[in-house]
């Protein structure tokens, strides 16, 4: 006998992402969910965010990782509230972790709360979280081909960052291509090209996020 | 590594319609899985051989339909089907525009179960 079902594969994951979004929506919460690959500089530019934003804006962290503590410490040195999510051998995020994260933050007063994913540029393409933004990091070193080789990730990105472009003079990286290969995966992606070692082009980042913040606020 | 989450969730899914229907043991399940997703149907069937042996889906078969990325274009309404060995690049191949939404691709479904009782 057959059965017809047509049942979504990650339902249960929508769901509760639905149920986090709506948590934030609540509290007029900008929620970003930013994604890598290891070693871009996720925990950095969340660190360089926080420096510039504080303390106009009251922001608060959850940080994915497979182990260690080490970035929750980062950003808690800077004054902010961080809960660090241990998956395991799991490589990504999914909503249930995120909603139990939640249990330890505040939430009253909060104008940002960033996810930082684990580095992966391709299990947490699937895996939605009940953020407002995904933000995809590439940085320099990486190449110019990122956006080619994970197209699921970077056309559903709401922005694209490239960092570390302090290394352009030392290190091979055509910026046209990456331009190319971004926008003929993603055509419209806003694109914010920066160093968090020098503070290069962080100013429209900050902007940025401070624009949709204001969105929120008003929605 | 994530095709064990999105197998667990298969198997979740098929399960519970099964026992929904008072059936004992589940003899297919037919999956739709779009080719614009991160998805890998043999990953999902690894994993499936492990983690379907103790369950009343160990003998099930799955059987994986896979949906082409399909585009449309907002400019000129033309459609167009990205083969799976492309590069999927957004833009309209008759007017060049890239105003293009996905039609389909992006599929992850448990579409139907074969059952005994």
């Amino acid at each position: 006998m057959e059965i017809p079902v047509y049942r979504d594969i990650l339902e249960e994951n929508d769901l509760k992402a639905k149920a986090n979004s709506d948590l934030f929506k609540k509290f007029s919460i900008l929620t970003i969910n930013l994604m890598a690959s290891p070693g871009a500089g996720k925990t950095a530019l969340l660190e360089r965010t926080i420096e510039e934003l504080s303390p106009s804006m009251r922001m608060a962290v959850i940080e994915g990782d497979l182990a260690t503590n080490l970035d929750q410490e980062r950003i808690r040195k800077h004054g902010v509230p961080a809960v660090q999510i241990n998956t395991g051998s799991g490589c990504h995020l999914r909503a249930d972790m995120v909603s139990e994260a939640l249990e330890e933050i505040p939430l009253a007063g909060l104008d940002m709360l960033f996810i930082e994913n684990v580095g992966n540029l391709i299990c947490p393409a699937e895996f939605r979280l009940g953020e407002d933004l995904r933000v995809i990091l590439a940085s320099v070193p990486e190449g110019e081909e990122k956006p080619l080789k994970y197209p699921v990730m970077f056309r559903e990105a709401d922005a694209v960052v490239l960092n570390k472009i302090d290394l352009l003079p030392y290190v091979p990286f055509n910026r046209e291509a990456f331009l190319c290969n971004l926008y003929s995966i993603a055509p419209k992606v806003p694109l914010f090209s920066l160093s968090c070692r020098t503070g290069e082009g962080l100013p429209a980042w900050i902007e940025w996020l401070k624009l949709q913040r204001g969105l929120i606020r008003r929605a | 590594m994530h095709e064990l989450a999105v197998t667990e969730n298969i198997l979740k899914v098929a399960i519970s319609e099964a026992e929904r229907n008072g059936a004992r043991r589940i003899t297919k399940i037919k999956l739709r899985i779009g080719a614009f997703t991160m998805v890998d149907p043999e990953c999902v069937r690894y994993y499936f051989s492990l983690i379907g042996k103790d369950t009343m889906a160990r003998e099930a078969v799955l059987e994986v339909k896979k949906t082409p990325l399909r585009l449309r274009c907002r400019a000129c309404s033309g459609e167009l089907e990205i083969p799976e060995e492309d590069l999927p690049l957004f833009a309209c191949t008759s007017c060049g525009s890239t105003e293009v939404e996905i039609l389909s691709g992006r599929e992850l479904f448990v579409e139907s179960i074969e059952v005994e009782d």
